[in-house]
C-alpha cells in the first residue's frame, strides 16, 4: 500500500495523504470536530442547550462558535483566523481550496471525497436541504455547501497545524511533488504507519526513515517490496496449490501441465474470484427463482385440474374466476388440497365455536375480503386467514392509494402517509367526535384547541400560535419550549377522544368564515395581552374593525381606540404587532385558505381513488358484504427503529389512517355512485371496515365500528375470532423464526410474542422485514395455498382489467420501486452492517431527536440495526436482489415499462429482477445479461401428487 | 520537498474573493458532487432507501464496485456465510455449478491459446472447489505478478515433491 500522484484529489484528500504518510490523526479529529457541530446545529429538542444562532443556517451558526470556541484554540487550531477570510460558505470553500492549491479540475471530486467520509450525516444534510416543507429546515437551513465549507475549514486548521508541528508543507502541489519524488520513502511510510509492515521489517524502516538518507530509504524499499512480493506470491501460490489438491489434481500432475496452463489458470482464478460475489448472488436467486415457479408451476396444474380453466383468455369474467379460485378451501374436492399449510388443531379449536371455513360454504355464508398490505408479513396472515375459512384476501401498497397529508388530532404537523416517493396533495384532518354533527366547522375545533391552551402555562404566546395547528403549520411547543410542549401533549394524548376523519372538501365561504373567526379570535387575544381589556369589554363590531384594518380594508382611527383612549402611537403599534406577530394580514390569510384548500378530497377525486385502488387489484365486482381493510404497524418499546417495522408505503408510519379513509369513502353513498357509473357496483349491503394489523404481535383490530349498521356488526364478532385465531398461527411461525424456546402451542406463541412487543429490553421484537425476497404482481391464485415464508411482497393484479397499462404503471412506479428500496436496504445492511447499516444496538445513542449514533460520536447510523439483519453472526437475511414476477402477458409489460425510464433502469441494470410470466402463453421471461432469457414452467396437472421441488430442472441459462 | 512550512495565509491573503459567478459555480459543483449520496430521513419516520440510490444508473455490478472505493465497505458477504446458505439448502448446488459452467465457457471462448476440454474441466473443478471447501479469502488481487506467483508455484511444486514440504 502506498500513495501515487493520481490519487491525490482524486481518491485521497490531502489529510488522507498526510495521515498515511506520517502517522497523523487528521481524519479522525475533523470527523469529531464536525460531529459535534452537527449535534448542536440539527438538535430538534433533545438538548437542553440550543446552539444561538441557528436561524442564519448551518455555516454561519457553525462559525460563530467556532471563532469564539476554545476547545478548537487549545488544539492549537486557528479556525477564528480562517473564518475572518469570508463570510458566506461558497467564499470559505474557494478560499480554502486555493489556499491548499487544490487545482480547480480536482474540485468536485474533492467535494464527493469529504461527503463520503460521513455519508450519514451527509446524507441527512442533503435530504433536509429538499425537504422545504420541513419544520427544522424551514427554521435551520442548512445544506451540503455548508457542510462542505465546515469540513475544509476544520481540514484547513488541521492541515497547517500538522505542518507546523511536522515542520513541512502539505499544500497540493507540494505533497504531489513530495510523492513524485520520493515513492520508496512513501511505500515505507505507508506500510508502517497502516499496519502492513513485515514485522522482522518494521525497526529497520523505523530507523532508515529517521536517518532522512534517500540512498539507505531507497534501497531498504526495494528490498522490502521485493520480500513483500516474493512473500504474497508464495501465500497465493500455496494457495492455488492447495485448491488443485482439494480437486484432486496431484502435485505431480501440476508440475506436468506446460507453464502456459499455469498462467491461464492463475489468471482465471483471479478473474473469477474478482466477480466471485456476484456468482454467489445470482446462485442465492436463481435457487429462489427455481423453487417459487416450480411450486407455482405445481400449484396452477392443480388449480386447472381441479376445476375448469381460467385462462384469462377464456370469455370467464374477473369475477368468475376470482370465485373459482379458491383451491384448497374446505369444501373443494379433497384432491386439489395441498397440504403444506400448518394449522394446528389447538389454534383453531374453539374459534368462533367450531370448525367455521367448511360450515360457511355449507351454509352458503358470504365470504370476507380483506385488502393487506403488500408487506411481507402480511403473506402469513393472508395465508393463515385464507386457510380458516371462507376469506378472500387481496395486497395492496398499504396507502390504498390515498396519498394524505394526515394532522392528527392533538399534533400540530402534517405527516405525509404514502411512499417517500409522493408528495400528498390533500390533507385529512382528526376531529373528534362531538363535532361530527357540523363536520365543516373547524373554526370550533380551533376554539377547542384554544381553549385547552389556554389552561396550560404555555399560554399567552402558544395560543397565538396554536391556530396554527389547522394549517399544518409545524410550529407550537416543539420550538417554543419542548418539554412543557410535549408534556401538555401528552396530556391531551392521555385523554383523547374518540376521534373521526375529515375527508371532504371544505366550500369556499366556510373557509373564508373560518379564516376571518380566527383573524377574529387572534384579535381578541392581542386586546387582552397589549391592553389588558377582557372580551367582554369591546363589541364584536370592534373587534370586526380591528380586523378590516389589519387587513388593509378600512383606514382611520379605531373604535377601540377611541372608546379606551389609546393614542395614535399606540394604536399603530398595535395594528402593526395585529399583522406582524398576530399574523392578521393579507398574506398570511391568503396561506392559510391555500391551506384549507388542501383539506379534504372531493367527492370525484373519492370516487377516482377508490376506483383505481380496486381496479389496481382486480376487485370490480363479487364483493363481500365485509370487505376488511388492513393497514399495519408495529408496536415495540424503546426502539428508535419502531418506525422501520411499520408501513413504508405509508411513509413509515402506521397505515391504520389510510385504511380508515380508504374505508370512509369506499362507504360513501356518492363515491358509490359514481363507482357505479364507472362500472365498479359496490352493494349497499357492502360494508367497509378499516384494521389495523400488529405485526409484532399479529393481532389485528377492527376501527371505526361505530359507523356500521347493526347488521354487519354481529358478523363481525365472529371475524373478529378469525383473525384471533389466524394471528395466534403466525405467532406460531413467528416464534419458530425468532427461535423462541419452549413453544408448544399457538396459544403460548401469541402469547410471547405479545410479551416481546412490551419489553423494552427486547431488541428484536421482530425480523420485520428481513428476508425478504420476491415481489409477485398478479392474481393470488399464482401464491395461494404455497408457504412463502413471509418472504413475498404481494401485490395483487389483474392485467386484463387494465388494457393501457395504466394500473401497471402505478404500480412498479411507486410499490415496486418502495420494495426496491426495503430489498436495497436490506441487501447492504446485511452484507456490510458497519458501513451500510447501524451496527449493535446495543451501542446506538439516539442524537437530536432525528438520529442514531454509535457510542457518543459517530457518523449517523443510516441503515439496520445488526440484529434486524444477523441471528448471532450469521446473516438471517439472504442478500439478493428482489425477484420481481408480473403475471401478465410479455407485450403488455414490455408495453408499460418502455413508459417508465426508472423502473426500466432498475431492471436492466440488474437491481431488481424481473420476471414475467405470461398466462397466455405459459411462458417465463427472464431479464438477465441484457437480454429476455426463457425459464422452464410447466403448470403440472398431476402436481398435487408430487413433492414441491420434484419437478425441478435445472435449465437456467445465464 | 521543503521542509520549512511557508505561511499559507501569505499567499491567502492576495487571493481575491469570488464573485457571484463563481460562487454560483461552487454551489452547483458541492451539489453534483453530492449527488451519490442516499438522503437520510429523520428517524421518526424511517423510509428503507437504497444506500446505492445514487449509483442506479449504474449496472449493479459496478455500482457495487464504485460503492465499495467510496464507502470503503465490502457488497457481497464473506463466502463462508454464502457456504452456509449453500449448506442450508438457500442455495442449490447445482445452480452454483451452472453459473461456474457459464464463467468456464466464456472464459474459454475468449482464450487465444488452445485450450482443451481436459484443461477447461480442470479449471471449472477448481473453481469449484474455491467456491465450496475454501473458506480463506484466496486468492488476493494481483499485487503480485501472474508470473512470480506461477515461479512460487513450480518451485513450491518441485519442493513437494521432492519430499522438502513446499508449503509456507
Amino acid at each position: 500500500m502506498t500513495v501515487v500522484p493520481e490519487e491525490v484529489g482524486r481518491e485521497l484528500t490531502l489529510y488522507d495523504v498526510v495521515d498515511r504518510l506520517f502517522g497523523s490523526r487528521i481524519g479522525l479529529t475533523l470527523n469529531e470536530l464536525l460531529i459535534k457541530g452537527c449535534m448542536d446545529f440539527f438538535d430538534e429538542g433533545q438538548s437542553v442547550w440550543r446552539m444561538p444562532g441557528r436561524k442564519q443556517g448551518l455555516f454561519r451558526a457553525w462559525s460563530h462558535i467556532a471563532k469564539r470556541n476554545r476547545r478548537l484554540r487549545m488544539r492549537g487550531l486557528d479556525v477564528g483566523a480562517i473564518l475572518a477570510r469570508a463570510d458566506d460558505p461558497e467564499s470559505m470553500i474557494h478560499h480554502v481550496m486555493t489556499r491548499l492549491q487544490i487545482p480547480e479540475r480536482l474540485w468536485m471530486d474533492y467535494f464527493a471525497l469529504e461527503l463520503a467520509k460521513l455519508h450519514g450525516w451527509a446524507g441527512f444534510v442533503r435530504w433536509r436541504s429538499q425537504a422545504h416543507h420541513y419544520y427544522w429546515q424551514q427554521r435551520n437551513p442548512a445544506d451540503l455547501v455548508d457542510f462542505v465549507a465546515i469540513r475544509l475549514v476544520l481540514s484547513l486548521a488541521l492541515i497547517e497545524d500538522a505542518a507546523r508541528r511536522i515542520k513541512r508543507d502539505f499544500r497540493y502541489a507540494s505533497l504531489v511533488a513530495f510523492v513524485e519524488r520520493f515513492p520508496h520513502e512513501c511505500l515505507l511510510r505507508c506500510e508502517l504507519n497502516a499496519g502492513t509492515i513485515l514485522p522482522d521489517y518494521a525497526h529497520r524502516v523505523e530507523v532508515a526513515l529517521d536517518s532522512a538518507s534517500q540512498p539507505r530509504i531507497e534501497s531498504l524499499s526495494l528490498e522490502y517490496r521485493l520480500e513483500k512480493t516474493s512473500r504474497e506470491s508464495r501465500t497465493r501460490a500455496a494457495r492455488i496449490r492447495e485448491l488443485y489438491e482439494r480437486a484432486g489434481v496431484s502435485t505431480a500432475q501440476l508440475r506436468a501441465h506446460p507453464p502456459a496452463r499455469l498462467r491461464r489458470l492463475i489468471d482465471a482464478v483471479h478473474e473469477f474470484k474478482a466477480g466471485e460475489g456476484m456468482v454467489w448472488t445470482r446462485a442465492l436467486e436463481h435457487t429462489y427463482m427455481q423453487r417459487l415457479l416450480a411450486r407455482m408451476a405445481q400449484r396452477t396444474g392443480a388449480s386447472r385440474a381441479g376445476r375448469a380453466p381460467s385462462r384469462p383468455d377464456t370469455p370467464a369474467a374477473p369475477a368468475t374466476m376470482r370465485a373459482a379460485e379458491p383451491a384448497n378451501r374446505p369444501g373443494n374436492p379433497p384432491d386439489t388440497a395441498v397440504p403444506d399449510i400448518e394449522m394446528p388443531a389447538d389454534a383453531v379449536a374453539g374459534v368462533g365455536g367450531g370448525p367455521s371455513a367448511g360450515d360457511d360454504a355449507a351454509r352458503g355464508e358470504p365470504k370476507v375480503q380483506t385488502l393487506f398490505c403488500i408487506d411481507v408479513r402480511s403473506e402469513r396472515l393472508r395465508r393463515q386467514m385464507e386457510a380458516l375459512g371462507n376469506y378472500e384476501t387481496f395486497g395492496i401498497a398499504g396507502f390504498f392509494g390515498v396519498p394524505v397529508a394526515f394532522i392528527e388530532l392533538g399534533k400540530g404537523h402534517e405527516t405525509a402517509l404514502c411512499p417517500a416517493i409522493v408528495t400528498p396533495k390533500n390533507v385529512a384532518l382528526e376531529m373528534p367526535h362531538k363535532h361530527e354533527q357540523h363536520r365543516h366547522s373547524l373554526f370550533h375545533l380551533a376554539h377547542e384547541v384554544v381553549h385547552d391552551l389556554k389552561s396550560t402555562v404555555l399560554a399567552p404566546y402558544v395560543t397565538v400560535e396554536a391556530v396554527g395547528l389547522l394549517f399544518g403549520f409545524d410550529m407550537v411547543g416543539k420550538t417554543l419550549a419542548p418539554r412543557a410542549y410535549n408534556t401538555w401533549r401528552r396530556k391531551l394524548d392521555s385523554r383523547k377522544p374518540p376521534a373521526a376523519l375529515m375527508i371532504d372538501k371544505i366550500t369556499k365561504d366556510d373557509a373564508l368564515e373560518l379564516v376571518a373567526n380566527l383573524q377574529e379570535e387572534m384579535i381578541v387575544r392581542a386586546v387582552e395581552q397589549h391592553f389588558g381589556i377582557k372580551r367582554e369589554a369591546i363589541t364584536n363590531a370592534m373587534i370586526r374593525e380591528l380586523r378590516e384594518i389589519a387587513l388593509g380594508e378600512r383606514h382611520g382611527r379605531s373604535e377601540l381606540a377611541k372608546r379606551f383612549d389609546v393614542d395614535a402611537a399606540a394604536e399603530a403599534l398595535f395594528i402593526s404587532s395585529l399583522q406582524i406577530e398576530y399574523r392578521v394580514n393579507p398574506d398570511q390569510a391568503k396561506l392559510q385558505l391555500e391551506h384549507l384548500a388542501k383539506l379534504g378530497f372531493r367527492i370525484k377525486k373519492q370516487a377516482f381513488l377508490i376506483g383505481t385502488a380496486l381496479r389496481s387489484i382486480g376487485l370490480t365486482e363479487d364483493f363481500g358484504r365485509i370487505v376488511l381493510v388492513v393497514g399495519h404497524g408495529s408496536s415495540s418499546e424503546n426502539n428508535p427503529y419502531e418506525s422501520a417495522l411499520d408501513c413504508g408505503a405509508c411513509g413509515g408510519d402506521h397505515g391504520l389512517v389510510n385504511a380508515r379513509i380508504f374505508a370512509a369513502m369506499a362507504n360513501r353513498r356518492e363515491v358509490r355512485t359514481l363507482l357505479a357509473e364507472q362500472g365498479i357496483a359496490i352493494p349497499d349491503e357492502t360494508w367497509f371496515v378499516p384494521a389495523l394489523h400488529d405485526t409484532t404481535t399479529d393481532e389485528v383490530t377492527l376501527y371505526d365500528l361505530e359507523q356500521l349498521p347493526p347488521g354487519p356488526l354481529t358478523r363481525l364478532d365472529r371475524i373478529s375470532e378469525d383473525l384471533r385465531a389466524a394471528g395466534r398461527l403466525c405467532a406460531r411461525e413467528r416464534c419458530r423464526e425468532l427461535a423462541e424456546p419452549g413453544i408448544t402451542s399457538a396459544e403460548q406463541a401469541a402469547r410471547r410474542v405479545k410479551r416481546n412487543a412490551l419489553d423494552w429490553t427486547q431488541v428484536r421484537p421482530e425480523w420485520g422485514l428481513s428476508k425478504n425476497a420476491c415481489f409477485i404482481i398478479g392474481g393470488r391464485r399464482l401464491s395461494e395455498d404455497l408457504d412463502l415464508d413471509g418472504r413475498a411482497f404481494l401485490h395483487s393484479y389483474d392485467y386484463r382489467l387494465d388494457e393501457k397499462g395504466y394500473l401497471l404503471e402505478n404500480i412498479l412506479s411507486g410499490p415496486l420501486v418502495v420494495g426496491q428500496w426495503i430489498n436495497m436496504e436490506h441487501y447492504f445492511s446485511t452484507v456490510d452492517n458497519e458501513n451500510f447499516g447501524s451496527g449493535s444496538k446495543v451501542y446506538h445513542n439516539i442524537v437530536g431527536r432525528f438520529g442514531v449514533m454509535t457510542g457518543n460520536v459517530s457518523d449517523l447510523r443510516t441503515g439496520l440495526p445488526a440484529q434486524t439483519m444477523l441471528q448471532g453472526e450469521r446473516p438471517y437475511h439472504q442478500p439478493l436482489r428482489l425477484i420481481t414476477l408480473i403475471e401478465a402477458s410479455f407485450d403488455h409489460v414490455m408495453h408499460v415499462l418502455e413508459r417508465l425510464y426508472k423502473v426500466r433502469e432498475l431492471v436492466e441494470n440488474g437491481w431488481i429482477r424481473l420476471l414475467i410470466l405470461d398466462p397466455e402463453t405459459d411462458r417465463v421471461s427472464l431479464y438477465e445479461a441484457g437480454g429476455w432469457q426463457t425459464l422452464p414452467f410447466a403448470p403440472d396437472p398431476a402436481a398435487g401428487q408430487k413433492p414441491p421441488d420434484s419437478t425441478l430442472e435445472r435449465k437456467v441459462s445465464v | 520537498m521543503s521542509t520549512t512550512a511557508r505561511n499559507p495565509s501569505d499567499d491567502a491573503a492576495a487571493e481575491d474573493a469570488p464573485g457571484l459567478g463563481k460562487r454560483l459555480k461552487i454551489r452547483s459543483m458541492v451539489s453534483m458532487a453530492g449527488e451519490f449520496l442516499p438522503f437520510f430521513w429523520p428517524m421518526r419516520s424511517f423510509i428503507h432507501h437504497n444506500p446505492l440510490h445514487g449509483l442506479e444508473y449504474l449496472p449493479f455490478e459496478q455500482a457495487v464496485e464504485q460503492a465499495t472505493r467510496l464507502f470503503h465497505a465490502r457488497g457481497y458477504l464473506p463466502r463462508a456465510q454464502y457456504q452456509r446458505f449453500l449448506r442450508e439448502g438457500s442455495i442449490d448446488s447445482a445452480v452454483l455449478e451452472a453459473l461456474v459452467d457459464d464463467f468456464v465457457a466464456d472464459w474459454r471462448s475468449r482464450q487465444t491459446d488452445d485450450v482443451d476440454d481436459a484443461e477447461t474441466a480442470e479449471l471449472r473443478q477448481v473453481l469449484l472447489v474455491l467456491l465450496t471447501h475454501m473458506d480463506q479469502p484466496t486468492p488476493g488481487s494481483l499485487y503480485p505478478s501472474t508470473e512470480d506467483i506461477l515461479r512460487c508455484l513450480l518451485a513450491d511444486a518441485e519442493a513437494a515433491d521432492n519430499g522438502v514440504g513446499g508449503r509456507r
